[in-house]
C-alpha cells in the first residue's frame, strides 16, 4: 500500500481527497453510501454570516461531461452551523474540515471566519472569493486582487488556523492574484472554483437557469483547472489544492503532478456518490503500477 | 435508505407515442414507498435521470417515463445490459388509513400514483381516481385501474376537459387528495377545494440525494430539498410561484 498521507500547512490528511464545498453538504448526506471519515478531509457547504435561501429554481443544468449549478450559497448561516450542525457532525466525523467561508462584505467575511475559526472541527479556513452565483459578493472579491487582499487580511487578523483562498477562473490575471495572496498571508490556494456558463432551453430559447448563469463543473473542465495548477505552482511557495473536474484516480495523479498537494472532488461526488472509496482504491492500484511508494513524491513532478 | 446498485434491464418497451415502461431486475428488496424515485444513470450523460417508481417488488423495479429530452431518448433505446441506479431517493406519500380519498394525476405524473393507489387500498381506504391526459392516445393505466377495482375517470385536454373541472363536476373537492402531474394542474387543484392533500413535485435535480442543494424549494415556513425531504409535500406548505 502506497503512503497517501499529505500535509496542508501542518494539517495532516490521511489521503489527498477532499470533497469540495457545496457537493458534500455538512457531511450528512453521504452516510448511507460510505463512512465519511474515508476522505482526507472535506469542505463544508459555503457558509455566510446570515442564513441564505439562495437562488430560485431551476438551479441545475447539464452539460456534456459536466453540469452547471446556480445554487447561490444557500446555507443556514454560521450561527446555526455552529450551534446545530457541527455538534451533530462531531458525533460521526473524527477529522478536521475545511470551513468554507463566503460573504458580501469584508466585515461579513471577517466575522464569519472568526466564528468558524473557534470551532475545534475547523482545520483550515477556506476563503471562498469565487462563488459565481451571487451578486455583489463571492466572485466579485476574487477578480480584483486589491479586494481579495483586503478580505484576506481582515480574515487573517481574526483567525488562528491556516487560511486557504479558493480562487475563481474568472480572475483576469490569476498569476498576479495568487502572488498577491501569498504576499499578504494566504497559507494556501484552492485552484479553482467553477467556470461561468449558461444553457438555453431548446423549446423556449430562454436560459434554463433562473439565475441565467451558473458555475460549470465536471470532467469537461479538468484540463482547464489542471493547466492553472501547472501554471501557478512555480510562482508560489504555498500549498495548492487542485480543484475542477477531478473524477478519477488518474486525474488525482495528474493534478498532483502539476503541483497540487491535495485535490477537491466536486461534481464527481454528485454523479457518483461512491467516488471517494472508488478513487482511493484505484489510486492504490495505479501507484503500485507506477512503483510510487509515497504519493508526496509526485507533487509538482511535472516541473522537475 | 439510499442504495447504489447495478440493475439489469429486463424490459424497456414503448407504451404509447412518447411513453416507455422500464423494468429493472436485481436485488431490489428494500423498504420502498410509493412516491419515492430512483436516480438512473444513462450512459453518456453526467446527471442521473430521476424517475418515480411505478412499481416495486423484491426483484424488480418498474418505471413509466416520458421522453423529455436526449437523456430519456437514449434510455429508451437500451434493451439489455445493466444500469447504475440509486434507489430509495426521497420521501414517498404519507399513506392514510381507512379514509375516503381522491387520487388525481396528470400525464406522466400518473406513474407514481399506481403503487400509491394499491397501498391506500391495502390500508382500508376508499379510493377514487381522476387522471387527465392531453389526448386519448396518451392514456395510461386503464387496465391497471380496472384490475384494482377502483372508480376512475379520465379527462382529455383535447376534448376541453381537465381534472379540476371533473373533480368539481363530480363534487369530490372535499375529499383528501393525492396529486402528481404538471405544476399548473396541481396548483389549480389545490386552489379549487378546501380539502387538504399531498402533491408530488419535480424540478431539475443535481445529485438526487440531497448533497447539492440544487432542488431546494422555498416553502411557506421552511426550505426543503425536493429530492430529499420531498418530492411529496403537503398542499398547505407549497408556494407555487417558487416552482415556476
Amino acid at each position: 500500500m502506497a503512503e497517501l498521507k499529505v500535509n496542508l500547512s501542518g494539517l495532516e490528511l490521511k489521503n489527498p481527497l477532499i470533497p469540495a464545498s457545496g457537493t458534500f453538504g455538512y457531511g450528512m448526506d453521504y452516510l448511507d453510501f460510505f463512512d465519511v471519515n474515508l476522505p482526507g478531509s472535506f469542505s463544508i457547504k459555503g457558509t455566510t454570516l446570515h442564513p441564505r435561501y439562495g437562488n430560485p429554481l431551476p438551479r441545475i443544468a447539464e452539460s456534456p461531461s459536466g453540469m452547471l449549478n446556480a445554487v447561490g450559497l444557500q446555507n443556514p448561516g454560521v450561527h446555526e452551523v455552529k450551534e446545530k450542525i457541527l455538534p451533530e457532525l462531531k458525533k460521526i466525523y473524527h477529522g478536521k474540515v475545511l470551513a468554507n467561508v463566503s460573504g458580501f462584505s469584508v466585515e461579513e467575511y471577517r466575522e464569519c471566519a472568526r466564528l468558524l475559526d473557534e470551532e475545534e472541527l475547523t482545520g483550515i479556513i477556506e476563503l471562498n472569493i469565487s462563488c459565481p452565483n451571487v451578486h455583489g459578493g463571492g466572485m466579485s472579491f476574487g477578480t480584483d486582487p486589491k479586494m481579495a487582499v483586503e478580505v484576506l487580511r481582515a480574515v487573517k487578523e481574526v483567525t488562528t488556523k491556516p487560511v486557504y483562498v479558493k480562487c475563481t477562473p474568472q480572475c483576469p490575471d490569476l498569476p498576479e492574484m495568487c502572488r498577491e495572496l501569498e504576499k499578504n498571508g494566504a497559507d494556501g490556494l484552492v485552484l479553482l472554483n467553477t467556470w461561468l456558463g449558461t444553457r438555453l432551453d431548446l423549446r423556449t430559447g430562454k436560459p434554463i437557469l433562473k439565475n441565467v448563469t451558473g458555475g460549470v463543473s465536471g470532467p469537461g473542465i479538468f484540463p482547464l483547472s489542471l493547466y492553472r495548477v501547472y501554471q501557478i505552482y512555480p510562482l508560489v511557495n504555498i500549498p495548492i489544492i487542485g480543484c475542477g473536474g477531478v473524477s478519477c484516480a488518474e486525474d488525482v495523479i495528474e493534478m498532483m503532478s502539476a503541483g497540487a498537494t491535495a485535490v477537491e472532488l466536486g461534481t464527481a461526488c454528485l454523479t457518483d456518490p461512491l467516488c471517494v472509496p472508488r478513487i482511493l482504491d484505484d489510486l492504490q492500484k495505479l501507484l503500485k503500477e507506477f512503483g510510487i511508494g509515497d504519493i508526496n513524491a509526485i507533487i509538482g513532478r511535472a516541473h522537475k | 435508505m439510499l442504495k447504489t446498485q447495478k440493475l439489469k434491464i429486463k424490459e424497456n418497451t414503448r407504451l404509447n407515442d412518447n411513453t416507455y415502461k422500464l423494468v429493472l431486475q436485481g436485488n431490489t428488496a428494500q423498504d420502498l414507498q410509493p412516491g419515492q424515485f430512483a436516480e438512473i444513470r444513462v450512459p453518456g450523460f453526467s446527471l442521473g435521470r430521476p424517475l418515480s417508481l411505478n412499481g416495486f417488488e423484491n426483484d424488480t423495479l418498474t418505471f413509466v417515463y416520458r421522453l423529455a429530452g436526449k437523456g430519456t431518448k437514449v434510455l429508451s433505446g437500451l434493451t439489455d445490459g445493466d444500469l447504475e441506479v440509486i434507489t430509495g431517493c426521497g420521501n414517498g406519500f404519507d399513506i392514510k388509513k381507512n379514509s375516503h380519498v381522491l387520487v388525481v394525476g396528470g400525464g406522466i405524473g400518473t406513474a407514481p400514483l399506481l403503487p400509491l393507489i394499491r397501498a391506500l387500498k391495502e390500508n382500508g381506504c376508499e379510493v377514487e381516481v381522476i387522471f387527465g391526459f392531453r389526448e386519448r392516445k396518451e392514456t395510461l393505466f386503464e387496465k391497471e385501474l380496472q384490475e384494482m377495482n377502483v372508480p376512475f375517470w379520465f379527462t382529455y385536454d383535447s376534448e376541453g376537459e381537465n381534472v379540476v373541472k371533473k373533480m368539481l363536476e363530480l363534487k369530490k373537492e372535499d375529499l383528501y387528495f393525492y396529486a402528481c402531474g404538471p405544476l399548473p394542474m396541481m396548483a389549480a387543484l389545490c386552489d379549487a377545494g378546501q380539502a387538504s392533500g399531498q402533491c408530488s413535485l419535480e424540478t431539475r435535480m443535481g445529485c438526487g440525494f440531497g448533497a447539492c442543494m440544487g432542488c431546494s424549494l422555498q416553502l411557506k415556513e421552511r426550505s426543503a430539498r425536493i429530492c430529499k425531504e420531498g418530492p411529496v409535500f403537503m398542499k398547505e406548505e407549497i408556494v407555487w410561484q417558487n416552482l415556476r
